[in-house]
């Protein structure tokens, strides 16, 4: 069944000054997909998650499931799955009771089972979430993990059409919603269930989404595939927010992208950005260092300063301070120094000098284990820096 | 136990619902119910709850108001300022304001006693607090007639030695009124004393503060919210207390007569515009006072928050 | 705060005091009236109970404060629950209005009900309420109102509204969920309302002595009966029924207790779920 919003909003209540929880939000998610609405505390998605399970009442737009306008549907009459970050579990029932609790209520044009046919559809949920022989327990008695399992075993239980999941694995430790969330895309490709995960953790939408949507006070920003979210984002939040970005003021005209007095080549699909101040975006591990500018494969961008090196297990990381070109677009030193750190003439000192370190921008590296010390990159050196892969996103 | 206005258990609503994953959009109310609009059921309870409500105790308390003021203003403050009246009302205020203050002081030392110390029985005794709650307020004047009554023996013993007379007089109505309020400063303190952070008390006794100042300065000031209200219940109670009080003051006019006991004898008098003015000024007292304890009960639960 | 075994001086002054107090306020008068009722043995007071009466009046009472528990607890769980799960402009003002029948005489109370359906009153009802039992009926309504929705209304506040939300996300229409879900969590306030609502009908006096006109063996109830024994000066009478109402309050009273004790293990074991992380 697919999911279609268009124009979705919800006010707060302040009447002076009509902030929205939800601004004029459209999305559609496909039959079998995973989506993920991606976003900060308080950033609405939550809210919106519970408009389409009909908890919350939109104050404007449309909500289609399968075609169907559900938009004044109470919650009984949706046809949704829902499982909330705390599981929300019967506290009084049994796990079977629980997982049975949608079987046993009365629903109009459904023929209700008989109790043989429940026992034997929450045995198979059971399998399903790998806790079989649990019916008889009560939830006080489970582990967290345990407990979400069961709620999402008695949120598939009357087979509904659509999953909702309002950050599942928020209220778990760390350690196993690694496992958990692997369960979850095996049972969701199973039944090819219509899902929207709703979650902060841009590592948990990377692992499950299909789509991301993601979305900030209230608006939906972007909606795309994770890797094209994390490599061409268009949104500043986006590239921000998806992972650590390098970000450098930059000027697109019809060829090339301007860095102060450098040059690089303007990416692919960044037209409409011509003639427009942006932001150049690359990510840490699209970083080259060397020690000249012929030995950089990527794109030359400027000279930098090396303020750190540190080790972080499975990749080393470095920052360096760019030092050339300067942020006022001063591009520093004779040209024919340029790409010659070591050859730097005393007077561009005091170019340098002009600007605080503050100013200066830092460029996030990671680098492969072993190559600070292979590169001979160490504290203080100035380094050629160079991008593989970068994109341009707009001023806004 | 945070004691409502009758004593029955309130529980403190600011217990954090744990991890609720609506936590952001709860910091901001979102602007409509969470029922779907045209939703019937939800509208049909809702009007239940307004209509119940409107005709049990919206229609009584504006019928009262509106008698009160039916012959205008100066009919009005005509009937509350007969002779009988004026006594009436300043008998019932002074029993009040005495019984208050005892009440609260005894209260507030009750309460500190019961959270503070172990001691054989103290299980019993917290049960026992209630006790007069549930006891009918006119078997409370029974009882205290049985025991002061001129006829028996403490109560002429004690007219013996102080010439004062516990029957039929204010000291009666007194020891009624704190019978009757006893619980309420001790239910309204003890919850505040109980989640009453350790640290604050132990960092005050690092300090060498001794048992009373650490009272005084560190913990009296968290319960001061919970002690005004417990007092201002009591006081209310008090206005309101009949019973016990035509039990153990009898229905003598000029002399014991409190101004319930004053409505209800011109009542029974005919005297209806009598009797409305009274219940008018009594009806907006007891708003007031609610009114009061509720801003006071909201405050006092942010303080202790913080 | 921390408990201590008490240690000072100051500490056994302030037990002696506190309970001093207690003793002299609260517990003396009970023994008074125990002792003042068996004065003079079994015999007058087996008498007294003998009154025709006294048994009308106590069938009436129970009733009477039955059905009014009962009504009240019906509508005090729907107030609650409009209160607690519904948000709409106003709901504070009807918050407001629970609250007031404590503050309210129950003189006036009953007088109200004089003014609106007594004789030459506002309105005129087809069958008697004043002088007559709907009036009395209305009367103890009125009196316990509160106590319902009082012990009803926090325990919905802190109970999550998440397991409520999932019973309609899996079709549960409203009233199932409130059968199935709700009342298995509040089921212990309600009782403890109903409990504290039937204390005080029992022992209502004030606002049932001015609507029942105090009809003997037709609209006398219990506490009016003892208030008419008294000035009959039967005093055995008076004595005896004040005491059995008395005695009923106290076993009233260990039901709520063993009700309370049950709040708080519920209370602890709802904590212990959410500390298993």
């Amino acid at each position: 069944m697919s999911i279609q919003l268009n124009n979705v909003n919800k006010r707060y209540s302040t009447a002076s000054n009509a902030r929205y929880a939800v601004q004029d939000v459209s999305l559609e998610v496909a039959t079998g997909e995973l989506f993920v609405l991606l976003g900060a505390s308080g950033s609405g998605k939550s809210t919106l998650l519970r408009m389409i399970a009909g908890l919350i009442q939109p104050d404007g737009g449309r909500i289609t499931l399968g075609g169907r306008d559900v938009t004044h549907l109470p919650p009984q009459a949706r046809d949704t799955g829902f499982v909330f970050q705390n599981y929300s579990l019967f506290q009084h029932m049994t796990v079977a009771q629980n997982i049975a609790f949608g079987l046993t209520v009365r629903k109009r044009g459904v023929a209700p089972m008989n109790r043989a046919e429940r026992e034997a559809r929450v045995a198979q949920l059971l399998r399903l979430v790998e806790l079989d022989g649990y019916d008889e327990r009560m939830p006080y008695q489970l582990s967290g993990g345990q407990q979400q399992r069961i709620a999402l075993a008695r949120a598939l239980a009357p087979n509904p059409a659509v999953l909702l999941l309002d950050e599942p694995f928020g209220a778990l430790d760390v350690k196993i919603r690694g496992g958990l969330r692997a369960r979850l895309r095996a049972i969701q490709q199973e039944l090819n269930m219509t899902t929207i995960l709703v979650t902060h953790d841009q590592e948990e939408a990377f692992e499950l989404a299909d789509r991301i949507g993601v979305i900030d006070q209230g608006e939906l920003l972007e909606v795309g595939q994770p890797t094209q979210l994390y490599r061409r984002p268009t949104q500043r939040f986006t590239a921000t927010f998806l992972g650590i970005a390098n970000l450098l003021p930059a000027h697109r005209n019809s060829r090339a992208v301007h860095i102060g007095g450098q040059q690089i080549a303007a990416p692919a699909g960044t037209e409409a950005l011509e003639g427009q101040n942006v932001d150049l975006m690359f990510r840490p591990e699209e970083v080259e260092l060397a020690h000249s500018v012929a030995d950089l494969r990527g794109q030359y961008v400027g000279v930098g300063v090396v303020e750190s090196v540190s080790f972080a297990g499975a990749m080393e990381r470095a920052t360096i301070r760019l030092i050339d070109p300067l942020p006022d677009g001063v591009a520093v030193g004779h040209p024919a120094s340029m790409g010659h750190p070591s050859a730097m003439i005393a007077t561009e000192t005091a170019d340098i000098a002009r600007h605080s370190t503050a100013e200066l921008p830092l460029i996030q590296v990671v680098l492969m284990p072993g190559a600070a010390r292979a590169l001979e990159i160490a504290r203080g050196q100035r380094v050629c820096v160079g991008v593989r892969d970068y994109t341009l996103l707009a001023k806004s | 136990m945070e004691r409502g206005l009758g004593g029955e258990v309130k529980r403190s609503k600011t217990q954090v619902r744990k991890g609720s994953s609506v936590n952001a959009t709860q910091r901001l109310e979102l602007a409509s119910d969470s029922a779907p609009r045209l939703d019937l059921g939800a509208w049909g309870l809702r009007l239940t709850a307004i209509i119940y409500l409107g005709a049990m105790i919206g229609i009584p308390t504006a019928v009262v108001l509106i008698k009160g003021f039916e012959g205008g203003v100066a009919a009005f403050f005509d009937s509350l300022l007969t002779p009988m009246a004026l006594s009436a009302i300043r008998l019932t205020l002074t029993t009040a304001l005495i019984m208050t203050v005892i009440n609260t002081v005894m209260g507030v030392l009750t309460a500190y006693m019961l959270v503070r110390y172990t001691f054989p029985g103290k299980a019993l005794f917290n049960a026992f607090i209630d006790l007069p709650i549930a006891i009918p307020t006119l078997v409370t004047g029974v009882m205290l007639v049985l025991l002061y009554g001129p006829q028996t023996a403490l109560g002429s013993f004690i007219e013996a030695q102080t010439g004062q007379r516990i029957i039929f007089e204010p000291p009666g109505i007194v020891l009624a009124l704190l019978f009757v309020s006893y619980p309420f400063v001790i239910r309204a303190v003890q919850p505040v004393l109980l989640n009453l952070s350790i640290n604050q008390e132990e960092a005050a006794q690092t300090l060498s503060a001794s048992e009373w100042t650490t009272f005084w300065r560190v913990i009296f000031p968290v319960i001061r919210p919970a002690v005004i209200s417990g007092a201002l219940l009591s006081f209310a109670r008090a206005l309101g207390e009949f019973g016990s009080i035509i039990i153990v003051a009898g229905n003598v006019p000029m002399r014991s007569q409190t101004a319930t006991v004053y409505v209800y004898s011109q009542i029974e008098a005919g005297d209806i515009a009598a009797a409305t003015g009274i219940s008018a000024v009594l009806i907006l007292v007891a708003f007031t006072i609610t009114t009061l304890v509720e801003i006071l009960q909201v405050r006092g639960r942010s303080h202790a928050r913080t | 705060m921390r408990e201590l075994r008490p240690r000072s001086a100051g500490a056994f002054l302030l037990i002696a005091l506190v309970l001093g107090y207690a003793f002299v306020l609260v517990l003396a008068p009970i023994g008074a009236i125990i002792g003042g009722t068996l004065e003079r043995g079994f015999a007058p007071v087996l008498d007294a109970l003998d009154d025709p009466n006294l048994s009308h009046a106590l069938q009436l009472t129970f009733i009477l404060s039955i059905s009014a528990t009962t009504l009240n607890v019906v509508f005090g769980v729907i107030v609650s629950w409009v209160l607690e799960r519904q948000r709409f402009m106003g709901r504070r003002l009807l918050n407001l209005l629970v609250d007031l029948p404590f503050v309210f005489s129950p003189v006036i109370a009953g007088f109200t009900l004089i003014v609106l359906f007594g004789r030459g009153g506002w309105i005129d009802p087809p069958f008697a309420i004043v002088f007559a039992l709907p009036g009395m009926l209305l009367a103890k309504m009125f009196v316990c109102l509160p106590f319902v929705p009082r012990e009803v209304s926090p325990v919905l506040a802190t109970l999550s509204p998440e397991p409520e939300q999932a019973a309609y996300t899996l079709g549960a229409s409203r009233w199932t969920t409130f059968r199935r879900i709700v009342l298995p969590s509040i089921w212990v306030g309600v009782v403890y309302g109903a409990v504290l609502t039937l204390a005080r009908a029992l022992g209502e006096f004030g606002a049932v002595a001015v609507v029942s006109g105090g009809l003997e063996g037709i609209t006398e109830t219990a506490t009016i009966y003892i208030y008419r024994a008294l000035s009959d000066r039967n005093r055995v009478g008076a004595y005896t029924v004040s005491l059995l109402l008395g005695g009923i309050a106290v076993l009233l009273l260990v039901v709520m207790t063993w009700l309370q004790a049950r709040m708080n293990v519920n209370r602890e074991r709802r904590a212990y779920v959410h500390s298993i992380e």
